[in-house]
């Protein structure tokens, strides 16, 4: 990947204040779980390509794809739904490079939630 | 008004029930598809008229509800919605085909979701104002007295043989069989022949002229 990802793509804070209904407290909560819920729900992704089931892989990345969502962080979305797509087809062998670009934006995003909280 | 939310996803979840409550609707969360249908079977006042159901859920997906819903309480008036990350043409009619009234994907627009509970609330009070309207007329009708058939009637006296076997007045008869009510006069034939009758009956009485 060149350069730097586009900061909105990685974390878009106004998309995700209107997705919040303005409600700080709210958004703190959201950012809290998220955070919380993030590393395990990656690991379980990482379980099921190593273990190679393809219905695991897509019920965790679709798991995460939704909570990325609504946190308006698009690449984590998108790599999430790759990942998501590729169990879906059972396309478990080539899910290395998608699993490393969803590592990359998983990092970018906690380190830009955990500057703005 | 009461809305249940059903998502395994906490984030989800959380965001579409403070929504929900901004606009002040009174929500039950739940986190299986199985725990939803119990909710929303349970059919009594407490029990939510929409409900806004993630698709894939431990135990029993969102679509699943909905078929469930629409199989075993066909004439319940629920309004459902699948608020869902499959997004896909197949997944949005397989969704209204298995009996939701609506499909959003996920994240929600706010407007966009206040907009179509508008439209569910609508549906919903019109199907409700529907029902009353035929609950009404059931009773109406079960109060209607049928009158029709043949009716064995004497053709001297007019009386009427009911099923009874007795022979009755034909104005207590039509009384009893329907709302209708007698008000008692004389025709001006009947009239004239009774004029006729006591004038006869003067001629010929002793003395009479």
């Amino acid at each position: 990947m060149a350069g730097q990802p586009d900061a909105r793509a990685v974390f878009d804070l106004a998309a995700f204040e209107r997705q919040t209904g303005g409600d700080a407290e709210l958004r703190a909560e959201i950012i809290q779980m998220f955070l919380e819920d993030c590393p395990a729900r990656v690991e379980e992704i990482r379980a099921a390509v190593v273990g190679g089931s393809a219905p695991a892989l897509v019920s965790s990345a679709h798991a995460l794809k939704g909570s990325a969502a609504y946190l308006s962080a698009s690449i984590v979305r998108g790599c999430a739904a790759d990942l998501e797509r590729a169990g879906r087809e059972g396309q478990l062998s080539d899910t290395s490079s998608l699993l490393a670009a969803l590592d990359a934006a998983v990092a970018d995003l906690i380190a830009a939630l955990k500057n703005i909280s | 008004m009461k809305v249940l939310v059903a998502d395994d996803d906490r984030i989800a979840a959380a965001v579409l029930t403070q929504t929900l409550r901004q606009w002040e609707f009174d929500v039950t969360v739940v986190s299986d598809g199985a725990e939803a249908l119990r909710h929303l079977q349970a059919l009594g006042p407490s029990t939510p008229a929409l409900a806004i159901l993630d698709w894939m859920m431990p135990n029993i997906e969102g679509a699943d509800v909905c078929r469930r819903v629409r199989l075993e309480m066909p004439l319940a008036n629920m309004y459902l919605m699948l608020l869902t990350s499959l997004e896909s043409k197949g997944h949005i009619i397989a969704g209204l085909d298995s009996g939701a009234d609506d499909y959003l994907v996920k994240p929600f627009d706010p407007d966009e979701l206040r907009a179509r509970i508008n439209v569910g609330m609508r549906v919903l009070a019109l199907q409700e104002r529907l029902a009353e309207r035929v609950t009404e007329l059931q009773e109406a009708l079960t109060n209607v007295k049928v009158l029709h058939g043949l009716l064995p009637i004497c053709s001297y006296c007019k009386r009427i043989r009911g099923d009874d076997q007795y022979w009755t007045q034909v104005e207590s008869y039509i009384a009893a069989r329907s709302d209708a009510q007698f008000s008692h006069g004389i025709c001006p034939p009947c009239a004239t022949e009774l004029e006729r009758e006591i004038e006869e009956h003067r001629r010929n009485r002793p003395g009479g002229h």
